[in-house]
């Protein structure tokens, strides 16, 4: 166990390595925020001050190098715009943005993977072709025009919900429905294929002769074997769910930490968004662990050894 | 009431509390990432600090022209050409309660006359280069000392980088106690203090502002209690967040979007013809560019008022010169130095002997509302006399890129003089000159010298005529037109933009806005 614990550890320790200088190396290669942020009509003195203002008069192997040490000492830098630690900067966002992920993620399980059983188990029945075409148009549809398309129709026409801002519970649905439309057709489709090769095993009809209740043998017998692959896609969707949280909280006005990223993006705001990259990275590295631990869980025969 | 309506009534007072209550709740585009009257020269932060902070000149802002006003300075003299004389107002206080005294006014100016704080010395450079120092002559008296003679000291003394501060507050913010320094300057941008009618009860940089009334005031109380600003970044999301009652206001509405706020009689749309110029400029010193009758050519070829037609609905304004309104005797819309003129365009260009070089245009995708579509209208327009463009699509500023031939740009009105305006941007020591794409003769820079420290306004006119022929002769820069902006609001809400105001100003002190009976 502790030697499994040991190794991913480092094999977590090594991606974010990797990840942090490339993000370091990439947003230098494409721009300089000097580009964006110096005021316009400057000066050669005037310019030299407002870029040892910024930190940036150092060159970037230096830069790369004071960045480590400073992450070793626990400082991840001052925000570029912002002029204010970039912790307190992502903190003032991640307690919304955190929600709208657990919440989706939620939703996606508590939606996806029951539609998924009913799709497989009435494979030939009206039910799981209808579950079925609307898994399809949840891949269809891009999340921000189904975004818009709420938008329009529950806030802009009917008055039900309000649209920008995450202040009270009510803000949370249309964010929450949107991001995991996507998700929810992924996953029911992910499953009724898992509980379809299942449903044809010869356990499965032993269970049968063995007369137990039908659900029982699909609970039991069926979804606990299918759902080692599903618990995978949902490991790999975490990452992708990230990004799709960028655009829809653009949309609803979120000021979260995916416009957050954004902004920092264009501006090349490195501090920003190098410590977002780090614990969006972490965070992704971390529920990919957990996921091997759901292996455990589910399948007793996966030790972790 | 039918069942929806009910839903909707209960759901939307969990959401919000609409207008009438003592609050008023505004959408905007932008929010600031910091806030600091005397560094910032931003669109997005300028909307803000009337209602925080006050200059020591006031001014009546329903009036374009300049009709001063006691401010924090109930008299002024203009004791002689460099010195002005100004007695404080008693019995002002800050925000925090401390009285204004006349070491917080001379601080205020100091800090950016004398800058040691890089940000600051931005602004000396581009609004106060000509003050030299301010004496504190008793505790109610200052007098503010200028380097050359001064013909714009009540306009200096109205800015928004000259807004009064408190010394004692933002010692005590950061760093080590009694000593100023740049930490103090940083931490004061993000708990902005002042006089003004609305105190900063919370500000999240990049998100939210929130002003409650400030009691102490001394003038007229401030008609809301509470006025919460939100960024919210998407148009669609503005509209929808405005027509669900989530806000009562809402900024930045482009002209084809106002059908859909007009249809709805809950709601209104108030505008204004900005004091700004979208503008085209042109690199003279690019090889290429060198030749005057080239730069001519393209500034007569640009047909502006079919851009402002097509793209503004006719609601923009095309000028005649460099120059505003609000430029009070200074307005000189009678001189002609941009007009359309396709056929002497083409002539200028056989006469330069014009050899089908490609122009190259900058322009960012998204900064300019209609921006890119005057880009590939004016590409079109150029090819029309015979001129190559290529369009180079780019969010990067290449103002100072000596590759740069041709560009967009905006010109606003920081503070209502053409020294304001035009002057920021082409004065000698101004933007373009520093950035290198234009170099001004020493003619040029004689005319700008009686323009800009003649006290006489005769004088003053005279030069800007002769200013606007040298531009008119040898272009570095077409101003498109004035753009027309737009905001929305409850039908219930009095509020309009005025023209007294810079661009943006969200000015909601008492008289300026208010609730109505519909």
């Amino acid at each position: 166990m502790s030697v499994f614990i040991a190794r991913r550890l480092l094999r977590m320790a090594v991606t974010l390595w990797v990840i942090v200088t490339a993000v370091f190396v990439a947003t230098r290669l494409t721009g300089d925020p000097i580009d964006f942020l110096m005021p316009e009509g400057l000066d050669a003195e005037g310019r030299t001050a407002m870029i040892a203002y910024w930190g940036l008069d150092q060159g970037a192997a230096d830069q790369y190098v004071l960045y480590w040490r400073s992450l070793f000492e626990g400082q991840f830098g001052l925000g570029l715009m912002e002029r204010r630690p970039v912790t307190i900067i992502f903190g003032e966002r991640v307690g919304r943005s955190l929600a709208l992920l657990l919440l989706t993620l939620l939703l996606t399980i508590a939606v996806g993977v029951p539609l998924g059983v009913v799709a497989a188990v009435w494979r030939r029945h009206r039910i799981g072709t209808w579950v079925l075409f609307v898994a399809f148009l949840g891949y269809a549809v891009p999340n921000f025009v189904l975004a818009i398309l709420l938008l329009l129709l529950f806030s802009f026409t009917l008055h039900w919900l309000p649209s920008a801002g995450a202040t009270t519970w009510l803000h949370y649905v249309m964010p929450t429905v949107t991001l995991s439309a996507y998700f929810v057709a992924a996953l029911v489709r992910y499953t009724r294929n898992a509980m379809l090769d299942v449903l044809g095993q010869d356990y499965m009809r032993t269970a049968h002769a063995k007369g137990l209740a039908p659900w029982l043998v699909l609970v039991r017998h069926g979804l606990r074997n299918a759902l080692i692959p599903v618990v995978t896609v949902i490991g790999l969707q975490v990452a992708t769910l990230v990004s799709g949280a960028v655009v829809i909280e653009t949309v609803f006005a979120w000021n979260g930490v995916g416009d957050l990223l954004v902004g920092a993006t264009l501006r090349r705001d490195y501090p920003v968004l190098q410590f977002g990259v780090l614990t969006v990275a972490g965070a992704v590295i971390l529920v990919n662990v957990l996921v091997d631990f759901a292996y455990a869980a589910i399948d007793p025969r996966v030790r972790l050894a | 009431m039918r069942m929806k309506h009910v839903l909707a009534a209960a759901l939307l007072a969990a959401g919000s509390s609409g207008a009438l209550a003592q609050e008023l709740k505004v959408g905007v585009q932008n929010m600031a990432p910091w806030l600091d009257p005397g560094r910032d020269f931003s669109n997005v932060g300028s909307q803000f600090y009337v209602n925080t902070f006050e200059p020591l000149v006031g001014k009546d802002h329903t009036k374009a022209e300049s009709v001063w006003q006691p401010g924090l300075a109930t008299a002024w003299t203009v004791v002689s050409p460099t010195v002005m004389e100004l007695k404080l107002r008693p019995g002002v206080h800050f925000q925090n309660g401390d009285p204004v005294t006349a070491e917080d006014v001379a601080f205020s100016l100091d800090r950016i006359i004398h800058a040691t704080f890089p940000p600051y010395t931005v602004r000396q450079r581009d609004t106060l280069p000509n003050l030299a120092a301010v004496e504190i002559v008793d505790a109610q008296t200052l007098r503010v000392i200028a380097r050359k003679p001064e013909p714009l000291f009540e306009t200096l003394m109205n800015t928004q980088q000259t807004m009064i501060v408190s010394k004692r507050y933002i010692t005590g913010l950061a760093g080590k106690p009694g000593v100023l320094g740049d930490a103090d300057y940083e931490a004061f941008s993000l708990k902005p203090m002042g006089t003004g009618p609305y105190r900063v009860a919370e500000f999240v940089p990049n998100q939210r502002l929130v002003w409650e009334r400030f009691d102490g005031y001394w003038g007229e109380k401030a008609p809301f209690a509470k006025v919460t600003v939100t960024r919210i970044p998407e148009l669609s999301g503005r509209i929808t967040a405005l027509k669900n009652g989530e806000v009562d206001l809402i900024t930045n509405v482009p002209p084809d979007q106002l059908a859909v706020i007009e249809g709805d009689k809950a709601l209104k749309v108030e505008g204004m013809v900005t004091p700004l110029f979208h503008v085209v400029i042109f690199n003279t010193q690019h090889p290429k560019m060198a030749d005057a009758r080239i730069r001519r050519a393209l500034s007569l070829a640009i047909d502006r008022k079919t851009l402002n037609e097509a793209l503004w609905q006719g609601k923009a304004v095309v000028p005649s010169s460099h120059t505003y309104p609000q430029f009070g005797p200074l307005y000189m819309p009678e001189l002609k130095t941009f007009e359309y003129n396709p056929t002497e365009a083409r002539r200028l260009l056989k006469e330069a002997g014009y050899d089908g070089f490609t122009v190259r245009f900058d322009t960012a995708a998204a900064y300019y509302t209609n921006g890119l579509l005057a880009a590939q209208a004016i590409q079109e327009m150029w090819a029309e006399v015979g001129v190559k463009a290529q369009l180079q699509v780019d969010d990067k500023w290449t103002g100072q890129d000596p590759t740069m031939m041709a560009r967009n740009w905006s010109n606003p009105m920081y503070f209502p003089d053409p020294t304001g305006s035009f002057g920021i941007m082409w004065a000698p020591t101004g933007n373009s000159a520093i950035e290198g794409r234009f170099k001004p003769t020493a003619e040029y820079n004689a005319v700008w010298e009686r323009f800009r420290f003649s006290t006489d306004l005769g004088a003053r006119k005279q030069a800007y005529t002769e200013l606007m022929e040298l531009i008119r002769n040898d272009p570095p820069v077409l101003p498109l037109y004035q753009p027309f902006e737009s905001f929305a609001m409850r039908a219930n809400l009095a509020w309009r933009p005025l023209p007294g105001h810079i661009p943006y100003v969200l000015d909601f002190r008492a008289g300026r806005i208010a609730l109505v009976a519909r």
